[in-house]
């Protein structure tokens, strides 16, 4: 490892710290994510309540009355939201994941290169 | 050209010991290797034999999961593994990929039909089926839901299973470029 990092140029530093950052932006994405998954209903919520006070709903009837309403019809909405979010969350790291790795190997690669044509003399 | 390649298979199988270039000789499988891969093996194995050993029957097709093993032991195999990267961890992310593109199939198309007006319209019964008039806007909807869902998978998908393969060319070509 020693000897890679004296091998290291200015343009292989730079998709270092680019992998290394997409590395960790994967792991915050996902965070963010799933906890908005966590707050779906109370996004939902303050949603409806501000379409509440905007008149853009005619409805007279608050957050918990509509759920109950309608019950299957809140649960499919709410599921497909948490879930909508969820898989956002999971296509992002892994995405940056994928990412990160790939700038890795192209590193690796450039360098076994490097190293091939050294003991080879070219 | 032609001639260029083969003259590069031949010395890439050249530098394998007989025992392996027999073992990929018997296996026959015509997926992993290429009928020219073939034709250069066969001639290496006349030179270094004296007769042909035999073959077992053509492998063409493979599953998924059988390929992707396969190309797993081989690189997980190697004798020398990189120092940027783990080898585990990418396979690992490639199977989390693939569990991603499928689920987002299902997940996007199960968005798609709650979030549809039209489908909460004919599931509640809120339309009536002989009434042209209040169903066209309906089937409209359903249309347009359909296109939509559609092309939002389609985009996911193929953007997800372009990266898996570029990783595992990125990976190969990492592997060929050990000495």
């Amino acid at each position: 490892m020693s000897e890679h990092k004296e091998l290291f140029t200015k343009n292989q530093d730079r998709l270092m710290s680019i992998a290394g950052w997409a590395n960790n932006l994967a792991w915050v994405v996902m965070i963010m994510y799933l906890i908005l998954a966590a707050l779906t209903i109370f996004i939902d919520q303050s949603n409806y309540q501000r379409m509440q006070a905007l008149a853009y709903s005619q409805i007279g009837v608050d957050y918990w009355e509509m759920a109950r309403l309608d019950p299957i019809y809140y649960v499919l909405d709410i599921g497909s939201d948490i879930l909508s979010r969820v898989l956002t969350g999971l296509i992002y790291y892994v995405v940056l994941r994928g990412i990160s790795l790939g700038l890795y190997m192209v590193i690796e690669t450039d360098m076994n290169y490097r190293e091939n044509s050294e003991k080879e003399g070219v | 050209m032609k001639a260029e390649l083969r003259g590069q298979i031949y010395s890439n199988l050249n530098s394998k010991d007989t025992e392996e270039l027999v073992e990929i000789w018997k296996t026959n499988d015509r997926v992993e290797w290429s009928g020219l891969a073939f034709d250069v093996l066969e001639e290496i194995l006349k030179e270094r034999l004296s007769s042909l050993p035999e073959q077992d029957e053509h492998i063409l097709e493979k599953q998924d999961d059988e390929e992707l093993e396969e190309w797993q032991a081989k690189i997980l195999d190697s004798d020398t593994q990189p120092e940027l990267y783990d080898t585990l961890e990418v396979i690992d992310t490639l199977d989390s990929i693939n569990k991603v593109a499928k689920a987002a199939i299902v997940i996007y198309a199960f968005v798609g039909l709650v979030s549809s007006y039209g489908f909460e319209a004919l599931v509640w019964g809120a339309v009536s089926l002989n009434n042209m008039e209040e169903l066209m806007p309906i089937l409209w909807n359903l249309f347009q839901t359909f296109l939509s869902v559609a092309i939002q998978i389609a985009v996911t998908y193929f953007s997800l299973k372009a990266l898996m393969h570029i990783l595992r060319i990125l990976m190969e070509m990492e592997l060929n470029s050990r000495k």
